[in-house]
């Protein structure tokens, strides 16, 4: 009977079915932009540049001295990335040396890359703009422009560095230009320089292994269980784990923060869509008001009305958000894959920074789970008042009117 | 005559002049909380880094950007007064930037230290605000050889206020000098970072030590007089001509490229946020006006039969709409300025929404506040979704056949 | 007066006779003095113990006054051929495996020099023991054996010195360093050196070892053994040059 009710006025039926649809995809789209939004700076960082956890000795995280480097051969390192969770790792070393050009001294962070896998990771050589990408074993070093500038050193030229090497010893090296790269702002960039770590390794003096190393997951949620894994196998060697919502925690823990913030902002939706929804509905109930008395009057229990009232909005419901779905997914997947490019002075800023200059759109099931279930809540929330006006039922007051 | 005429029906059936009134309250008063609070939040992260750590524009001499050595340093006399000219600079303040060596009892590092005159550097950096009553003051005794610190730094190295610590430097006669400061302030703003790597001294004391001849900086930090950014690009403009060939000026987003990123992005991301939500808002005002006609048919088909116009009918609801509209947005708005004074003056507490804030000192408050452009933005477009909403249902009550509709 | 009283102190001392009049000032002195002198040469071997390894580094230095230094690296191999030379205000490192003559800028100065628990500003030390402190005479005191002086060594309010406090001890008979105990301004003891092995080299009498321990890391410690020092010796300006701390073995 809901059915028959729902088809007999077409235009009403429709009015409170696009009112459901039409909340639940702003919803759907809204939740969708402000989690990838959000999520991208973040999930930038951790697929470029972090991981989603980092192996380390237990005391390089507080003192990142040399001496505290981790101790780990290739063969170890294969083996990890054979392990079917992980997407990727990435051994790095970061040690500060002092830079010598024939004429100034200047300090600078040392980083020792293996050159494909940090290709994979962090792209390194799409920000090279003179010169070719570091080789395998390289003993090349890869410099800033603002530091080329700085130092007066080209292609070609030869950088020395000096430094403080494992156990004491003196690090000493002759390190030619193979690379000038791009630069963010002149403070960033000044500073850093790359070289292969099997280079880096040598002039330091370290027989085997890494500063930390980045692990990428295939899937998030594996971390724990990846972790335990890895602890369970190297239990005589003495690991740290770090997950990255540690190693965020200075650089972008304004950012992470900023999500819950946000969350400040889909409750107003939530609430604006929200009342559009029992506007509509309440009017709805008063429009059909008189058609509840005639009912009632020709002997239609008011227990069945009610019932039936329930089982229309029932179907709205589903309707609306079935439909929503059908249309909201396409759209967002769309922008998810094919993702507003943004344009002028920000986007050029952001490449220089390795960051894409897009928009994205999260695609999440969780998400879609997160409006459906807000949406029929409210909807629930404002059957109330239908049922309740119709409980209230006078007839002879109805008809009269 | 079809005024009396709304007006009657708008009192007739309350329940409906109720729901849309409140819509539109709803609405505006959204509309402003999020883009008071936006504001806020955006002030709180971004404006907070110009008002503090960079200022809106800085001028450097070119070669000081690459090599941030002593020596390349300029003459700041001439041009202090010229700049100041300007009706959108706020204040200046030359700084002299000498990389140092810090020592304390337990630690040595190297540290940036900026010579600074505390009456002009206070105009235009608000970092003394942020040294707290018991961690000293920002030179207020001007006693000589006082250093002010940053909070990590004093942390790391074990320093305390009234503590004695040495800087060690290169003057510019190429000489290795040393002197004892005595810590007169500490300062804390939530950027270790920057707090390890920035302390400040009095010009006079470090002109002193590293015989750098009068009037010659290694930058000027310039304040304006708002964070528009028109007003930058003006001020931009006004000082180029005045600047000679070595010199180079430079804005905040240009010296702190990320920071310029992130606020491009959340600009973008606000306009988004407002925009859906003023959608929503739209079309929930639609559906229920136009449930609202629909409800009304018999009522309206009668209007018809007894001769009123169509075309008067559809004045009749629109101007209806536009009472309840307007109502509606008079109430929002009010409301709307109410909640954000109110919200403004006691600020708004975020700290449950963020994780590891206590790390970091972030301030946790946050303060909207709404400018008159985008005050009367948002009400113009809540106002007009809300009358121009009532146009489709109308359309649709033209469409009554008035025979149907008393049948009903 | 002073003056008299100051002579007949340092009359007596020459005789190794112990005075009970003697004053803090002059017994800084005369333990400065012995420190410094015009020119010097010696070999050396450095000791540095961490909670992970161990390492021995030998070395000779040539010094002339404060502004003159010269310093080879002998052992261990890896480093053997190294060379540090002060010319007045420019500090230079010369590394033969690399080829390179480097200009150490001011930045360099703080961190540890070799890996030790001394700092490259340590090595070419210039503040001073007289006239950076004030001096007071705490008490006589017997430590590892030795009749000593203790003294206290607050730093002048503008003297550009760190500590908050520097106890030192001095030996009665020769006026050399016992122990030397410096605090930071709350008082807190940030670093313990300790002097042992009284030899004689050349016209003096110095101890042989030196063991440095700062007290936040227990298991880390310094320790530099001279095992020969002829003081006064004939050496020019001229002798430190570049040319020489590449060539000299």
């Amino acid at each position: 009977m809901a059915w028959r009710n729902l088809w007999r006025n077409k235009k009403r039926t429709f009015i409170a079915l696009s009112s459901v649809f039409f909340a639940a995809f702003l919803c759907m789209v809204f939740g969708s932009f402000m989690e990838g939004a959000t999520d991208y700076m973040i999930d930038t960082t951790i697929e470029r540049q972090i991981g989603h956890f980092q192996v380390m000795n237990p005391e390089y995280k507080d003192d990142k001295i040399v001496d505290n480097f981790l101790i780990i051969s290739q063969k170890q390192l294969n083996s990890w990335e054979s392990n079917p969770k992980i997407s990727r790792l990435n051994p790095r070393i970061e040690t500060f040396a002092m830079a010598w050009n024939g004429n100034k001294t200047r300090p600078i962070g040392l980083i020792g890359v293996d050159p494909r896998r940090e290709n994979l990771f962090s792209k390194l050589e799409k920000r090279i703009r003179l010169g070719h990408y570091l080789s395998q074993k390289d003993n090349g070093i890869i410099i800033g422009k603002h530091f080329s500038q700085s130092m007066n050193l080209n292609i070609g030229d030869t950088l020395t560095l000096i430094g403080q090497g494992y156990h004491g010893a003196t690090a000493s090296g002759l390190f030619p230009i193979r690379a000038i790269m791009n630069s963010y702002d002149a403070q960033t960039d000044a500073s850093i320089a790359y070289t292969s770590i099997s280079t880096a390794r040598d002039f330091i003096d370290l027989p085997d292994g890494a500063s930390y190393i980045s692990v990428l997951l295939k899937d998030e949620k594996n971390i724990n269980e990846v972790i335990n894994e890895l602890r369970q196998d190297n239990k005589g060697n003495n690991y740290r784990f770090e997950p990255w919502e540690e190693l965020i925690k200075n650089t972008m823990a304004g950012i992470a923060s900023d999500k819950k913030t946000f969350a400040l902002f889909f409750y107003i939706l939530y609430i604006v869509v929200g009342f559009g929804l029992f506007g509509t509905v309440v009017m709805m109930t008063n429009e059909r008001e008189k058609e509840f008395s005639v009912m009632s009057s020709l002997g239609m229990k008011k227990k069945s009305l009610i019932i039936g009232l329930f089982f229309e909005l029932l179907i709205i419901n589903i309707i609306g958000l079935i439909l929503s779905i059908i249309i909201a997914t396409p759209i967002i997947t769309y922008f998810h894959s094919n993702p507003v490019h943004l344009t002028g002075q920000m986007a050029r800023a952001m490449d220089e920074y390795g960051i894409e200059p897009i928009f994205p759109f999260a695609l999440e099931i969780k998400l879609f789970f997160n409006q459906i279930i807000a949406i029929t809540l409210m909807s629930i929330f404002t059957i109330i008042y239908p049922i309740g006006k119709l409980s209230r039922l006078s007839i002879i007051d109805t008809l009269r009117k | 005559m079809i005024l009396l005429l709304s007006w009657k029906n708008i009192w007739r059936n309350k329940l409906r002049s109720i729901i849309i009134i409140t819509s539109v309250i709803l609405g505006l008063v959204a509309g402003i909380f999020v883009v008071g609070f936006m504001n806020g939040w955006v002030k709180q992260k971004i404006d907070s880094v110009i008002e503090i750590e960079i200022p809106h524009l800085q001028i450097n001499s070119k070669t000081f950007i690459y090599q941030n050595d002593i020596e390349n340093n300029f003459d700041i006399s001439i041009l202090e007064k010229k700049i100041l000219q300007s009706k959108r600079v706020k204040a200046l303040s030359p700084r002299i930037i000498i990389n140092t060596m810090i020592s304390s009892a337990h630690k040595v590092g190297g540290v940036q230290v900026y010579g600074i005159d505390p009456v002009k550097e206070k105009m235009v950096s608000d970092i003394y605000k942020n040294i707290t009553k018991e961690n000293g003051n920002y030179f207020n005794d001007n006693k000589p050889y006082s250093i002010v610190i940053g909070a990590k730094l004093a942390k790391k190295y074990q320093i305390k206020l009234r503590s004695k610590i040495v800087l060690s430097m290169v003057s510019i006669d190429g000489i290795q000098v040393s002197s004892a400061f005595r810590v007169c302030g500490i300062y804390d703003i939530g950027n270790p970072p920057f707090e390890e790597s920035r302390v400040f001294v009095r010009d006079k004391d470090l002109r002193e030590i590293s015989s750098l001849p009068i009037n010659r900086v290694h930058e000027t930090g310039i304040r304006l007089i708002d964070n528009e950014i028109s007003t930058l690009e003006e001020a931009k403009g006004f000082i180029i001509p005045l600047l000679n060939k070595d010199n180079k000026i430079r804005t905040w987003k240009e010296v702190n490229a990320m920071m310029g990123i992130y606020s491009d992005y959340m600009n973008i991301e606000l306009m988004v946020i407002v925009s859906i939500i003023l959608l929503g808002l739209g079309f929930g005002i639609v559906n229920t006006v136009l449930m609202s006609v629909m409800e009304r048919k018999s009522e309206l088909s009668m209007l018809m039969a007894i001769g009123m116009s169509k075309k008067k009918v559809l004045q009749m609801i629109i101007l209806e709409s536009t009472i309840l509209t307007s109502f509606g947005g008079f109430i929002g708005m009010l409301l709307g300025l109410i909640i954000i004074s109110t919200l403004h003056n006691t600020g708004m507490d975020i700290s449950k929404s963020m994780s590891s804030v206590g790390e970091f000192g972030f301030s946790t408050m946050v303060y909207p506040a709404i400018t008159v452009i985008q005050f009367s933005f948002i009400a113009f477009m809540v106002i007009l979704t809300g009358i121009l909403s009532a146009i489709y249902p109308s359309k649709a009550a033209m469409s009554i056949n008035p025979a149907e509709g008393i049948r009903q | 007066m002073r003056k008299i009283l100051v002579l007949i102190v340092l009359m007596v001392t020459q005789y190794s006779l112990i005075s009970q009049n003697i004053s803090a000032i002059d017994i800084i002195k005369k333990a400065d003095s012995k420190l410094r002198g015009n020119s010097a040469y010696s070999e050396f071997t450095m000791i540095i113990i961490r909670p992970t390894y161990k390492r021995s580094i030998s070395m000779k230095a040539w010094t002339k006054g404060n502004k003159y230094a010269l310093i080879k690296i002998l052992s261990p191999a890896k480093e053997k051929g190294q060379g540090f030379l002060k010319r007045e205000k420019e500090l230079w490192n010369w590394i033969p495996s690399i080829d390179r003559m480097i200009k150490m800028s001011s930045s360099i100065m703080s961190q540890s020099w070799m890996g030790s628990d001394l700092s490259n500003d340590d090595m070419i030390r210039e503040s001073s023991m007289v006239n950076d402190y004030n001096h007071k005479l705490i008490k006589h005191e017997i430590i590892r054996g030795l009749n000593s002086y203790k003294l206290e060594l607050i730093p002048k309010p503008n003297s550009a010195i760190v500590w908050g406090k520097v106890n030192i001890w001095i030996d009665k008979e020769y006026f050399t360093l016992v122990r030397i105990e410096n605090y930071d301004q709350d008082n807190i003891l940030v670093q313990t050196i300790e002097y042992f092995d009284l030899k004689t080299f050349g016209d003096r009498i110095l101890p042989s070892r030196m063991e440095i321990s700062p007290s936040d890391k227990k298991s880390n410690k310094t320790t530099l053994i001279t095992n020969k020092a002829d003081f006064n010796i004939k050496i020019n300006e001229s002798f430190f040059s570049q040319q020489n701390l590449k060539n000299t073995q």
